[in-house]
């Protein structure tokens, strides 16, 4: 599809509102979003994604899905994790090995316990 | 201590899925594209940019305005529009964060330039040693093309714009602007004389812009937010913000995004965590093999183009390696120049003969061999080459030399007058002694590869020099702290 | 026109200056390494590699060469301020660092620009030390010697082989202290597209590039009393030679040249200019052939072998239209084993022909396997270029100088005008056309001897002339890149001429490459055309049927020209050769 005009772009902007990754208030969709820069894959976090996908086909969790981001910059504490749920401030994961993974699943996602230990504070002015 | 990031040129990095061009789209992308395509005309979008102050992020810091507008008005049917991601500084790798996180603000830049300076076509150099950020480029240009948003009359609006990928060999010298026009035309990577620059005459002899990776990533949110807004950030002559990768001696290893004026301590001990092991900070190298090695008692500068080269480092695309009290700066000298006299192109003579020159008296000095003399001879040859070199790799490789003999003046001296690595990390001149707090373990004696540590169990040990090969696995088997180097 | 300050003094320069010529009208000396302006034939190497001549321009941070900057205006230059005095001897020594500094053991010595510039600068110590690059001496052609180690990158001979010749053989290769110029995939000389034309020598500063010297073997022939070693020498040699010597150039030294191989020890004294009489015959023949039998055209001449080798390596599909006379060296060799073997009674295997050529590319013609009879006996032995020739003379404790005239020997040392102007560019084709007009034109008492209009110096000329009713287009090319050009013209079936005369070397064989050096100006190279011309108008006998050895050689032996007997003895084929 190709979009003709700059109208066509917003549209196509409000049409894919709901396939789009980013934390959605008006959502049921949770988001992991696994770091895979080159940072993240080396130190594991393809790993950590299909833990993550594995624990949550394991718990029933059809609302889960887990997408690749880049670099967030903290690439002393890949791999890591963050998890969107809608209506809740984002949460960002470091230092995350299969049993933290795991724990993401089982506490976070299934309970609504934050993983404290695995919590990364990295602070950002976004633009 | 805490500071905050600011984050623009990686805002979408760690946010976005950057294989799916719906999370770009959804963050606002491409509005500043359609925005200049039906809303500015060529020239107010130069002048958004120039008015934006925003500087060259690949080093040398050129008004990238100022760029965009020579190259506007140099005549010619066909221009080019160049992205320069052949990010080679050690210890660097802004540039393929920002292609692996976040590809079309690269892309959308450079549809952007085109469209400013009257171009169909841009082609982005990158790294064959980046093999993600290549898959990422290629998923964005190819989705991006679907939707229309490259290829012929871009939304409709008549303008046309495409885009490809060019793959660099690992050559260093080919991150130089006319290095890398030639290899992508085929040629060998070598410099070009400049004048005239690429904007006049570029890529296949065309009117070309150049930018980096860090600098295109500016460019849409300057479009949709506005000069004045970007001039909030960053310094009057700097504005704005910039990536580091920050890594060496500190506890978090990772890439940072502040506005230009932070200081470098704000950045190593507060972003970075400082130093670990209780170590003592010794220098920031900053500007790659082209930069220079910052001291402590500068830590609190705050950090523009202008700051770094006034303490005789420079910008460089943005590498920050921290150095502790182990590592020596001779020796941090010399791996530069390794790296340099390595990847010179060869073509002018003080960059070819000269840098191996310079590195063969660091490698007399870090063996043991060097005299006093040597030093004047460093500063006098740097100097030259400096003065001489025929590209931005050779006028700037006596850099990491220059400013540790500058701030580090001690340790040379150790060097070339007791033959001493103060670091102790110089191989050749390194001993190890057993001190007092020996208590006659013979774990050193039993582990030491040629047998050359002696003494009674219970009993002190020593370290028969003259057959020792420095290797240090007394110094690391040590229960007790009792062997010391230096 | 700009205004500009050098060293305090104001100048007005054309805008397209360069800091070092505007320098240079005022007397200002500002020393150069990799610099070369040969405007005449378009070889212009600007590259800035060396550094030497960096200068101080008010307002810039760094220095700039002078040879590769152009003028702004009201820039103001000093050339030498302590900074860039100092900044020039670095350079000039890191260059020296990495040199074998063999001079007087070197191909150059006395002749070196390298060497000179050391001089100049009075460099009495090199203070950077440290090992030099070492690399294996490429020997593998017959003709060309690439010695790494006392390369300069100067680039030059990339200029040259690259820009002007368009052959290509040369790119810098391998990063850091160890690049160097050479070959694609470091492959021997021998096996790449180069012509041998020997260009690259002419303009290298050192001894890096040099000619694959021959002289030892010509010495040992010499004194083997069971060879009988016959010299024969170029057109172009002998309006050269001189300057080796400290003469004037141009100055003729035909007759010194002959008593200095006399008393070098060569058993007969013989002339190439014989045999190029005889080329005529053949060539006019072929070309009236071609012409009057519907044959392929043009007809290319085929007397310079680097053009040769271009054609079968870069036009194998043009491989019918040369014309297939063997160059005239070779003829004469050919002639030498049998011919006159027969006259003088010596065993053909006991005759060593030495040609003394202007001609690097020779060397490797010699070579050739069709260029003997049968593959067993070559036709030449051994080629020398005019530098081996002068270096010769010199070890014999001749002095050349001092000689008195002396004439070539009997037999096949007669030869006229038409000949000597093989030497230089539209000489072959004009003394083609000499023979040619006469041979058409039987009625006419007095043809036409001097045909100007296919004379000059221009890269690719064109003329037409009219020979008895028929109008004949010739076009002359000289310098490879002006004879790719007309190749292509004549393949996309651009072109219609009758006859092209192609020499691979600018100006032709008074620029060979086996010449003494030019020093980089190329009046040398006209003040020898002019030299040629004047010998050309001083023989008696100035059109190559009327020379009556030749006249002689046909009645005793060939036959008829373009005969069988000739076809045998004078004529050759061509390989079709790749690039890689």
């Amino acid at each position: 599809m190709k979009l003709s005009s700059w109208e066509a772009l917003k549209q196509y902007r409000e049409d894919t509102k709901d396939e789009v990754s980013l934390l959605n208030p008006e959502s049921t969709k949770i988001i992991l979003a696994v770091g895979e820069a080159t940072c993240g894959i080396a130190a594991g976090s393809k790993k950590i994604a299909a833990v993550l996908q594995e624990e949550s086909k394991k718990m029933g969790l059809d609302n889960v899905e887990i997408i690749p981001t880049g670099c967030y910059g903290c690439c002393y504490a890949e791999p890591m994790v963050e998890v969107r749920i809608p209506g809740q401030a984002p949460v960002h994961y470091g230092y995350v090995n299969e049993e933290a993974a795991k724990k993401i699943i089982a506490e976070h996602i299934v309970k609504g316990i934050i993983v404290d230990k695995n919590v990364l504070r990295v602070e950002v002015t976004s633009t | 201590m805490s500071v905050s990031q600011v984050r623009i040129a990686l805002r979408n990095c760690g946010v976005i899925n950057p294989e799916n061009i719906k999370d770009y789209i959804a963050r606002g992308g491409y509005d500043a594209m359609a925005k200049c395509l039906f809303a500015m005309s060529q020239d107010e979008v130069i002048d958004i940019i120039k008015k934006s102050g925003l500087r060259g992020r690949g080093g040398a810091g050129f008004p990238t305005g100022i760029k965009w507008e020579t190259a506007r008005r140099a005549q010619s049917d066909v221009k080019y529009v160049l992205c320069n991601a052949d990010e080679g500084d050690p210890g660097a790798f802004m540039d393929r964060s920002v292609l692996e996180g976040d590809p079309h603000a690269v892309l959308e830049a450079m549809a952007i330039c085109g469209y400013a300076i009257g171009a169909r076509e841009g082609v982005i150099y990158v790294r064959a040693e980046y093999p993600l950020a290549v898959k990422r480029l290629q998923i964005a240009i190819e989705q991006a093309t679907e939707l229309g948003l490259f290829g012929e009359n871009i939304l409709g609006s008549g303008f046309s714009f495409t885009m490809r990928l060019y793959f660099g060999a690992g050559a260093f010298v080919c991150g130089e602007e006319t290095s890398l026009m030639n290899s992508v035309q085929g040629g060998r990577g070598e410099p070009r004389l400049k004048p005239p620059f690429p904007a006049n005459v570029g890529l296949w002899n065309k009117p070309t812009n150049i930018n980096n990776v860090e600098t295109y990533a500016n460019v849409p949110t300057i479009i949709r937010n506005g000069a004045d807004w970007y001039r909030g950030f960053g310094t009057e002559k700097s504005p704005g913000t910039k990536v580091f990768a920050v890594v060496g001696k500190v506890n978090k290893v990772g890439l940072v995004e502040v506005p230009m004026g932070t200081t470098l301590r704000d950045i190593i001990e507060g972003i970075a965590g400082g130093i670990p092991n209780g170590k003592r900070f010794k220098a920031a190298q900053t500007g790659g093999p082209s930069g220079g090695c910052i001291p402590a008692e500068h830590l609190d500068t705050p950090i523009d183009y202008e700051s770094l080269i006034a303490l005789g480092s420079m910008m460089g695309s943005g590498g920050m390696i921290v150095m502790d009290e182990d590592d020596c700066m001779v020796g941090i000298a010399k791996f530069y120049l390794t790296f340099t006299a390595e990847e010179s192109c060869g073509k002018c003579t003080p960059c070819r003969v000269g840098n191996m020159r310079l590195l063969e008296t660091l490698t007399r000095i870090t063996d043991g061999h060097g005299v006093e003399e040597d030093l004047t001879s460093l500063e006098n040859l740097g100097a030259t080459i400096k003065d001489t070199a025929l590209c931005g790799l050779g006028q700037s490789s006596p850099n990491p030399i220059l400013s540790t003999l500058h701030y580090f003046k001690d340790e040379y001296l150790a060097h070339v007058r007791e033959h001493r690595c103060p670091a102790g990390t110089c191989q050749k001149l390194v001993r190890y002694r057993i001190t007092d707090k020996c208590v006659g373990c013979t774990v050193c004696a039993r582990n030491c590869p040629v047998s050359c540590i002696s003494g009674d169990r219970k009993q002190k040990h020593s370290i028969d020099q003259s057959r020792c090969i420095k290797c240090g696995v007394c110094f690391s088997k040590c229960r007790f702290g009792a062997i010391v180097k230096g | 026109m700009i205004n500009i300050k050098i060293n305090n003094i104001e100048t007005e320069v054309p805008e397209d200056s360069t800091i070092l010529e505007a320098a240079r009208g005022l007397g200002i000396h500002i020393p150069t390494l990799c610099h070369l302006d040969l405007h005449d034939i378009k070889m212009v190497n600007k590259v800035g590699t060396c550094r030497v001549c960096m200068v101080e321009v008010e307002g810039r941070r760094n220095l700039l060469p002078a040879c590769s900057t152009s003028v702004v205006p009201n820039m103001i230059v000093q050339t030498n301020t302590p900074k860039a005095v100092r900044a020039r001897r670095t350079i000039v020594e890191l260059l020296l660092s990495n040199h074998p500094r063999d001079c007087l053991s070197c191909e150059r010595n006395l002749n070196c620009e390298l060497q000179s510039l050391a001089h100049e600068m009075g460099i009495r110590e090199i203070h950077y030390k440290g090992p030099r690059l070492h690399s294996e001496k490429d020997t593998s052609s017959y003709s060309i010697i690439r010695n790494s180690e006392k390369c300069v990158l100067c680039r030059r001979c990339e200029t040259m082989c690259n820009e002007v010749q368009t052959v290509g053989v040369y790119s810098a290769i391998h990063r850091g202290f160890e690049t160097v110029i050479g070959t694609a995939f470091d492959t021997p000389m021998l096996d790449t597209a180069c012509t041998f034309c020997g260009q690259c020598v002419s303009v290298c500063p050192t001894a890096a590039l040099t000619e694959t010297d021959d002289t030892r073997n010509v010495w040992e022939a010499i004194q083997d009393p069971n060879k009988f070693v016959i010299a024969q020498t170029a057109p172009a040699v002998r309006v050269a030679l001189g300057e080796a010597f400290g003469m004037p150039v141009g100055t003729r030294v035909t007759g010194k040249m002959v008593a200095a191989l006399r008393r070098m020890g060569f058993d007969k004294v013989m002339d190439t200019d014989f045999a190029a009489d005889l080329t005529i015959m053949e060539e006019a023949s072929e070309l009236i052939h071609r012409i009057q039998h519907g044959g392929k055209l043009p007809m290319l001449t085929s007397c310079c072998p680097a053009w040769v080798k271009f054609i079968e390596h870069q036009f194998p599909e043009l491989l019918d239209i040369p014309s297939s006379c063997k160059s005239p060296h070779e003829m004469f060799g050919a002639l030498a084993k049998t011919y006159l073997a027969e006259k003088l009674g010596v065993a053909p295997e006991k005759i060593v022909v030495v040609s003394i050529m202007p001609c690097l590319a020779k060397k490797f013609e010699a070579r050739r396997e069709e260029l003997s009879s049968g593959g067993a006996i070559s036709d030449v032995d051994y080629v020398v270029s005019t530098r081996e020739l002068g270096r010769m003379i010199r070890e014999a404790g001749i002095s050349f100088n001092m000689l008195p005239d002396e004439d070539f020997d009997d037999l096949m040392g007669e030869s006229t005008g038409a000949s000597v102007i093989f030497g230089t560019t539209g000489g072959v084709i004009e003394a083609a056309i000499r023979t040619a007009a006469a041979w058409l034109d039987k009625d006419n008492p007095a043809p036409t001897i001097d045909f100007t209009q296919l004379r000059g110096s221009e890269g690719i000329r064109e003329a037409v002339v009219e020979v008895a009713g028929l109008k004949l287009n010739i076009a002359i090319a000289n310098g490879l890149g002006n004879a790719r050009k007309l190749l292509t013209d004549i393949r996309d079936g651009k072109a219609n001429y009758h006859a092209i005369e192609i020499m691979a070397c600018p100006m032709g064989c008074v620029g060979g490459g086996g010449q003494p050096y030019h020093g980089n100006n190329i009046e040398v190279l006209k003040q020898r055309a002019v030299s040629i011309y004047a010998e050309d108008k001083d023989k008696p006998i100035r059109r190559s049927h009327e020379n009556p050895q030749i006249q002689k050689i046909y009645a005793d032996y060939l036959g008829e020209p373009y005969g069988e007997k000739a076809h045998e003895l004078l004529h050759t084929h061509y390989h079709v050769r790749n690039i890689i």
